[in-house]
């Protein structure tokens, strides 16, 4: 479980999160939903453990990870991984290396991390693209290794910051049934932040908009799946 | 534009690439016919082969010492939180500021005097001067590629494997053509470095250049024997166009967020301890020796009343050679940059690269060759000689700072000034020059601090008459007068840190803060 109490964050350019409060379950998707510049990313740096928050505390599974400024917990402690908007994907390895790389960190006989990064790299459908390099994947296959970097070493959390942004309509459709498929293969809980309503709609089991750094509404995919462009600008008029 | 572009190659190719053609084709010229008689009779011989052995070793032993003293002073710098950053950030550039001859010199006195506590080879001795002289230059490369890195690329490692991993497995992978970049240029620093050498007693091919050159007036011999050499370098530097390739040198653009791996008390206090030493031999001993050589206040006075010609010559000659090395170096930047990617504009770079490697002596020798002729008498006793000679050599570099500043800038910047006007000047003096004011006072800084403190290129070209502040201490040093050469020493380092705070200055006067992003 993921719970944010009362977190806050400011830049030198104003305050990028004011008060926020969530909690999401276990086992759960939690959509994050907003304009640019809501605070959508800064939220999933705090909870990544990223950012040091100005005020505010953050628990993962019942344990204080940040309190205030300080972080309990580091970063690499967490449990948690992270799939960013452009994936920053590590351009001098190739897919095997992206996930050798990381299972190097995780407790596992070196004989087995050949099997256990083929056997990640078979669920994303890239077990036959082992030896190339990222500029070498198409767009599609650079978002799958993404997530196979993300998910093998079995995080309890996966943040996602817009990643499926730049994939088109039918790619899109492909990852997110990916990731549905993969969160109920590993149980894991996913924070996704996105600023589309759709997307939102189909993977969330809770969604929250955030605007302006603060939480403005919260409640159930099914609510939003009815709203019209216009009702979106409407509301976002409201909750300047 | 198409008359300035062929007055800048026409000027390019008599400075500096006639010399290398000169260089590169006269040990096939075997009395008055093409042979290759000259070039088997010395270039098989065992000497040469233990002088390419004794150079090699040397340039990678003192390449070596500087990777791990720049790279270090580098990660601390940008992924340690340390107290004082801005100081630190400026502090690596005084090292550059003494030329690597003096290091030897206070360096040679310091091991002479303490001879009795510890000994050090003069090889040895050699090596660390060339490092503490030319780390800093990998150390603002490395530094310019891990401000570059994606933020992200990063803290994807961080998040899931820790500092360390992330530090060998991702960050230092992410800048290793910016590391090699910066080994090659030191490599070849050290190679044809002729100061350092000299002062140790090192046979290396600078020293056998200019004692084949000098003392036995064979000048065939001299270059011949720097043929192994010269083909080595020419391919590093494909080498390391091949690892920079569209990559920048140095980086002009204002780094808004950074990531710091190391935030805990204890990584700064071992990170500030590490830079501390770093900075305290490159800088601080070389400063307190000279000083404490240069004895008292009445030996500076008396020594800037004897050589305040010199002094003001010195400068002159480099700042007239910088300027015109500035003006040539934007034109051969601009163009470059705006040539698309193909063998013209390989080419382009690899010719503007090349001077770099022509060991300064060799360069002394073939524009003495090439210009001490009739038609060229006119101007071959005069400074104009020395000026040429620096900008022959040290142009490369206001091209690669020219260059790294091109690049950081927005092409469509350029294009929307196209649609409003087809005046090139125009567009160049209202859009470009602006934009790349940083690049232009990077490539200006770079090419005074190299041609003040030139003693290589110098030493062979100057004519008779007045002569500069490292010939006059290089000259001193052979007599003896050590106060002597300490105090010039001192004054050439505080001359060259008062330029680089006059040039920190106008820097903030004319790129202020919310300019700089």
């Amino acid at each position: 479980m993921i719970s944010v109490t009362g977190i806050s964050k400011s830049y030198a350019t104003g305050d990028a999160i004011k008060n926020v409060n969530l909690t999401v379950d276990k086992g759960k998707i939690l959509a994050v939903l907003g304009p640019s510049g809501g605070g959508k990313t800064t939220l999933l740096r705090l909870i990544a453990g990223l950012e040091r928050p100005d005020s505010g505390i953050i628990e993962l599974n019942g344990q204080k990870a940040s309190d205030s400024e300080k972080i309990i917990i580091p970063p690499s402690n967490r449990k948690l991984s992270m799939i960013f908007q452009d994936l920053a994907l590590w351009p001098h390895m190739s897919v095997f290396e992206h996930v050798k790389f990381i299972l190097n960190g995780v407790e596992l006989p070196k004989s087995q991390i050949l099997d256990h990064a083929t056997k990640i790299l078979c669920k994303v459908h890239l077990h036959n693209k082992l030896y190339h390099y990222p500029h070498q994947l198409s767009g599609g296959e650079k978002q799958r290794l993404a997530i196979a970097r993300a998910i093998c070493s079995r995080p309890f959390y996966l943040l996602m910051d817009e990643p499926f942004s730049s994939l088109d309509v039918v790619l899109k459709q492909e990852m997110m049934d990916l990731i549905l498929k993969l969160k109920k293969d590993y149980h894991m809980t996913v924070i996704y932040v996105t600023h589309e309503l759709q997307e939102a709609a189909y993977l969330a089991d809770r969604v929250v908009i955030l605007n302006n750094g603060r939480i403005v509404w919260s409640g159930y995919p099914n609510e939003i799946n009815k709203w019209t462009i216009t009702d979106i600008g409407k509301f976002f008029r409201r909750h300047k | 534009m198409r008359w300035i572009s062929l007055i800048v190659i026409a000027l390019f190719f008599l400075i500096v690439l006639i010399p290398i053609t000169y260089i590169l084709l006269n040990p096939f010229c075997y009395q008055g016919h093409f042979s290759f008689y000259p070039l088997k009779e010395l270039i098989l011989s065992s000497r040469q082969i233990n002088l390419l052995k004794t150079s090699i070793f040397f340039a990678v032993s003192a390449t070596s010492l500087a990777l791990f003293l720049g790279v270090s002073y580098a990660v601390l710098l940008e992924r340690v939180l340390l107290p004082a950053r801005s100081f630190m950030a400026a502090a690596y550039i005084i090292p550059i500021l003494i030329p690597s001859y003096i290091q030897a010199i206070v360096w040679d006195s310091f091991f002479n005097a303490t001879r009795n506590l510890f000994y050090i080879s003069p090889f040895w001795a050699a090596t660390l001067c060339l490092a503490l002289s030319y780390f800093p230059y990998i150390t603002l490369i490395v530094v310019g590629g891990l401000q570059g890195i994606d933020q992200a690329s990063e803290e994807a490692g961080l998040l899931q494997r820790g500092k360390f991993p992330t530090l060998i497995g991702i960050t230092l992978p992410l800048v290793r053509p910016h590391i090699i970049t910066g080994a090659l240029f030191v490599f070849v620093f050290s190679i044809i470095d002729f100061g350092v050498p000299d002062i140790f007693r090192l046979r290396v091919y600078p020293v056998e250049i200019f004692v084949q050159f000098s003392g036995l007036y064979n000048e065939k011999a001299a270059i011949v024997l720097s043929y192994p050499l010269l083909i080595i370098m020419a391919f590093l530097i494909l080498l390391q166009m091949k690892f920079m390739l569209g990559k920048n040198y140095i980086g002009f653009s204002h780094v808004e967020r950074r990531i710091f791996f190391w935030t805990s008390g204890q990584a700064k206090f071992i990170g500030t301890i590490f830079i501390c030493f770093i900075l305290g031999m490159s800088t601080m001993v070389p400063l307190v020796i000279l000083m404490g050589k240069a004895g008292s206040i009445s030996i500076f006075v008396n020594i800037l009343k004897n050589s305040w010609y010199s002094l003001c010559y010195s400068i002159l000659l480099a700042f007239f050679a910088t300027l015109i090395m500035t003006i040539l170096a934007f034109w051969i930047a601009y163009s470059l940059e705006r040539m698309s990617q193909g063998k013209r504009k390989f080419l382009g770079e690899y010719l503007t690269q090349l001077p770099f490697v022509m060991p300064p002596i060799l360069l002394g020798i073939a524009l003495i060759r090439i210009w001490n002729q009739p038609f060229s008498a006119w101007f071959y006793q005069t400074p104009l000689m020395i000026i040429m000679g620096y900008v022959a050599h040290y142009i490369p570099f206001p091209i690669r700072a020219l260059s790294s500043a091109f690049k950081q800038i927005d092409p469509h910047l350029e294009d929307a000034a196209y649609l409003t006007t087809q005046n090139r000047i125009r567009i160049i003096v209202r859009i470009i020059l602006p934009l790349i004011k940083k690049g232009i006072l990077a490539a200006f800084f770079i090419g005074f601090v190299l041609s003040l403190s030139d003693l290589g290129v110098t030493l062979l070209i100057i004519p008779p008459g007045p002569s500069t502040i490292p010939i006059e201490s290089y000259n001193f040093m052979h007599y003896g007068a050590e106060n002597k050469v300490a105090a010039l020493c001192l004054i050439l380092v505080i001359i060259q840190i008062i330029f680089a705070v006059s040039i920190w200055s106008i820097y903030n006067v004319i790129c202020p803060a919310n300019e700089r992003q």
